[in-house]
């Protein structure tokens, strides 16, 4: 191979590389594009708590820590009075903590009174 | 048939009225002195609905893990158990269904008014105060759907829990 050959070989390579680094740049900026787009299509962006704004509470963070031991009714063997009582008691431990929420989307967050558009 | 057809336009054309009438309605709903406000303020409104919307959000997520604890943990193992006994009834079954599909519409439903939210934050209020309040008042439609979902569900476990009562006694 003469200096001239090896020379323009080189430069083929070198072009090669960069057409390798563009198509692969073009290709990861396509897919992170499909992927936010089913991100913020899906929904799933509004319940993503990590996002800079959202994120959770000191309380929360310290209340998602103390771990409990979940009930699930079917490991439950037999169905008898007791069994259903201790189900009674379990679901009304989740109903009070879904009636803290009762108040979360009533309409008063959004009048013209508290955003402070009244004249 | 004549008739008919005459009626159908008529209809028609009422309909038609009406609706922009109701535009026309919406869109004078925004007083001068509000539009002022709007503009002046804008900034520290969009940073009031940003809180709405993060609370909105904390809601949502304990709200929605709430439901599945109640669907996984509860109702559809208590529901296979009572099968297996012979003591199910339409009642639960239903309910069941219900509950499975109102959870469904509550999460769809927050989606669609966090993006309308999304779309209100976006707005330039100090430019387009009577578009801004317009967005704000079907946002605010939307919120009362949000709000009728997450009452419903409270209603649908409280029939599940009368329903669990019912056969409790049976036992």
């Amino acid at each position: 191979m003469t200096k001239d050959e090896k020379n323009a070989a080189q430069i083929k390579g070198s072009r090669n590389l960069v057409l390798l680094g563009i198509i692969a740049t073009i290709v990861a900026l396509i897919t992170t594009g499909i992927s936010l787009a089913i991100y913020h299509n899906s929904g799933d962006i509004y319940l993503d708590r990590s996002r800079p704004g959202f994120l959770p509470d000191e309380e929360e963070i310290e209340s998602e820590d103390v771990e409990e031991e979940e009930y699930n009714f079917s490991k439950v063997e037999k169905l008898n009075a007791e069994a259903l009582e201790e189900y009674q008691k379990n679901l009304s431990t989740v109903t009070k903590s879904i009636d803290e929420y009762s108040d979360s989307f009533n309409a008063s967050a959004l009048t013209d009174d508290s955003l402070g558009i009244t004249e | 048939m004549h008739l008919k057809r005459k009626f159908c336009y008529i209809t028609l054309v009422v309909i038609c009225l009406l609706a922009t009438a109701c535009q026309v309605l919406n869109a004078a709903a925004i007083s001068d002195a509000q539009k002022t406000i709007i503009i002046k303020r804008c900034d520290d409104i969009k940073t009031d609905l940003r809180l709405v919307q993060r609370e909105d959000a904390k809601s949502r997520v304990h709200l929605g893990t709430y439901y599945d604890k109640i669907m996984t943990n509860f109702v559809t193992p208590l529901n296979v158990k009572l099968v297996e006994n012979n003591l199910s009834s339409a009642g639960f079954i239903d309910n069941q269904n219900e509950l499975a599909k109102t959870k469904n519409t509550f999460a769809n439903d927050f989606t669609k008014y966090q993006q309308m939210l999304e779309e209100l934050v976006a707005i330039d209020c100090k430019n387009e105060p009577e578009q801004f309040y317009d967005k704000l008042v079907d946002v605010r439609q939307r919120r009362k759907t949000m709000e009728q979902d997450t009452l419903k569900m409270r209603r649908l476990i409280s029939e599940h829990i009368g329903l669990v009562e019912k056969v409790g006694s049976k036992l």
